[in-house]
């Protein structure tokens, strides 16, 4: 049986340091009622933000998630039926 | 989507920045589960511990899995695409909802995988959505079979005939004729307002690519949806493919609307149900299917219905087909499914390689509920039609052998060849309920009986052509009604008689 991991993890992308990490930890300790002590794994792909997995929920506000809630919400508005364009005033000759 | 002017170019741009600025930036919070373990397309799952049975799971790179085993500490899912990313350790997000499939007119046309993902190359834009498993209608809820479903085919609509919201079973060995039966059933509803859903469950994708191919080219697929899993997809995607395209039906059955959907075919589903079972580490039992191979199936052909009136008066009609082998109908998944259908249609490899298309056993098939819905027309001249044949086929054993037969006999065999002739149809070629019931009175009538065998498909054919012309209004009658009156009987007979004559005289 493979190892489960019981430590919080934290995917984040790159540029961070220790002092952005201990604010995060205490956000959630605060926020969760017990400490929180991350297991730290650097993610470029994440673009910006971090993904956070403590005890069986996952804690996104990662750029990526977030473009990716952009494009889908952008694609359902375009699918959507809307009003043709009225058209430009013509200018006087 | 292409953009044709400066004008919607900014009337784009402008409506672009407009839903950016509406879209909220939140945080996505969702339950996660680890991979334990991940082999042949099942995987143990620790955590998600609120998942529900047959909620669908999200892992990286777009795989999803189908919840089929809940425990104290780990989940059982099936991968319903390919497992390359999921090892263990991998992350899986529950997602909240069940296997669901779009619903809808604009489905009417595809062919779609269960999961609703369009196989035919174009977008698919839907937006309602159903659970692939439902509970079959209530009693309370149905109402008798009472409406005919014509097959176009004169062996079943005169013998085994098939009412709307009836459950008819096509069993049969390989290459028997079972898809064709189906294929031909579909082409015989153009006009006739039914929906048409053909589910291929692990079958070749060369085989689905051409079923596709026939019911496009025969006008079929403007009223009917394919939903195909291939024999190369895992087994959980064969497993849902009967409950997606029947959750497709039931939307039109909901809205009064009649459907006829086949299952092609049960067997390999019940194969796929054993192999995630036996992965997912539950009992087996007889021929090592789990001990709910028999729930599977009736919980799937429970849903086919007549509704009553006040559920909208719509029906589901269905067709799954089994294949035997070596035509041994008492081994398990068929015994099951015939014991949960209203009947069956068996078709036997003897009759098929001496040239009986289709190969129809009269004897072993049977329509439990059908002759309720059939056509008064049809039903009063064909009633004896079967009885006749399975004489035929009884006394053609002894002649066979050479054996010397009174007159009596001699007259049966000799009329039975003649039915079994006049029954033969091509693979494409479905005939109207006049066409059939001028066959079975010409049949009634002796217009075959001086005929010799090799001529009968030819004169068949020519009668037909005749009585079109000479009495189009007793044919309009017939299609109308599905009646056949003293009336209309002696005038089809009169072109009949004129017809031997012209006949006798050419």
């Amino acid at each position: 049986m493979s190892t489960i991991r019981k430590n919080p993890i934290l995917r984040i992308a790159p540029p961070y340091d220790d002092a952005l990490i201990r604010y995060i930890e205490k956000g959630f300790s605060d926020r969760l009622g017990y400490g929180v002590q991350f297991d730290v794994r650097e993610d470029p792909s994440l673009l910006c933000g971090f993904i956070a997995y403590i005890r069986g929920t996952v804690y996104d506000v990662s750029g990526k998630t977030q473009l990716a809630g952009v494009s889908a919400y952008l694609i359902d508005a375009m699918n959507a039926p809307r009003p043709a364009p009225e058209p430009l005033e013509q200018e006087d000759a | 989507m292409s953009i044709r002017s400066d004008v919607e170019r900014a009337a784009l741009s402008a409506f672009l920045h407009e839903k950016v600025g509406e879209y909220k930036f939140q945080p996505s919070i969702y339950r996660y589960g680890i991979v334990q373990s991940a082999k042949d397309d099942v995987i143990t799952i620790h955590g998600l511990s609120g998942c529900r049975y047959g909620e669908i799971l999200q892992f990286d790179h777009d795989v999803y899995g189908l919840v089929l085993d809940l425990s104290m500490d780990t989940i059982g899912a099936a991968l319903l695409n390919s497992d390359a990313f999921v090892a263990a350790g991998t992350i899986a997000r529950g997602t909240g909802r069940v296997a669901d499939i779009c619903v809808g007119d604009s489905v009417i046309g595809r062919v779609i995988d269960p999961l609703g993902r369009p196989l035919d190359g174009a977008p698919l834009s839907t937006v309602e959505t159903r659970p692939v498993e439902n509970r079959a209608p209530s009693i309370i809820d149905r109402a008798p079979v009472k409406r005919p479903l014509e097959t176009g085919i004169l062996a079943i609509d005169s013998m085994v005939p098939i009412g709307r919201g009836q459950r008819e079973l096509i069993i049969g060995d390989r290459q028997t004729g079972k898809t064709s039966i189906a294929l031909s059933a579909i082409r015989n509803q153009r006009g006739n307002g039914v929906i048409c859903i053909y589910c291929a469950i692990g079958q070749k994708a060369a085989t689905t690519a051409r079923i596709v191919h026939a019911l496009r080219e025969s006008g079929s697929m403007e009223y009917s949806i394919v939903v195909a899993s291939s024999a190369s997809d895992s087994a959980a995607m064969q497993y849902l493919t009967p409950f997606a395209g029947c959750a497709i039906a039931e939307h039109f059955m909901e809205q009064g609307r009649d459907v006829l959907i086949v299952y092609d075919d049960l067997s390999k589903h019940a194969i796929a149900y054993r192999t995630m079972s036996l992965l997912l580490r539950r009992p087996a039992g007889r021929e090592a299917y789990p001990g709910d191979i028999f729930y599977l199936h009736s919980r799937l052909l429970e849903r086919g219905a007549q509704l009553s009136p006040a559920r909208g008066g719509g029906s589901m009609t269905v067709l799954p087909i089994v294949e035997t082998v070596g035509g041994d109908i008492s081994s398990y998944i068929p015994t099951n499914i015939i014991s949960i259908t209203d009947g069956q249609i068996y078709l036997s490899s003897d009759l098929f390689f001496a040239g009986q298309r289709p190969a129809i056993n009269v004897g072993l098939s049977v329509s439990r509920i059908g002759s309720s819905a059939q056509h008064p027309a049809i039903k009063w001249i064909g009633g004896r039609l079967r009885l006749s044949i399975a004489q035929y086929r009884e006394l053609a054993v002894f002649a066979q052998f050479g054996a010397e037969v009174d007159a009596t006999t001699a007259k049966q065999i000799h009329r039975g060849e003649r039915m079994m002739e006049v029954l033969k149809q091509g693979q494409e070629e479905t005939l109207s309920v006049a066409s059939e019931a001028v066959l079975l009175l010409a049949l009634a009538h002796n217009v075959f009986w001086d005929l010799p065998l090799s001529e009968i498909r030819s004169v068949k054919y020519a009668l037909l052509d005749f009585v079109r012309s000479a009495c189009p209004g007793s044919l309009r009658a017939i299609e109308a009604t599905g009646e056949l009156n003293q009336e209309e009987i002696a005038t089809l007979k009169k072109a009949m008689d004129a017809f031997l004559e012209g006949r006798n005289a050419g």
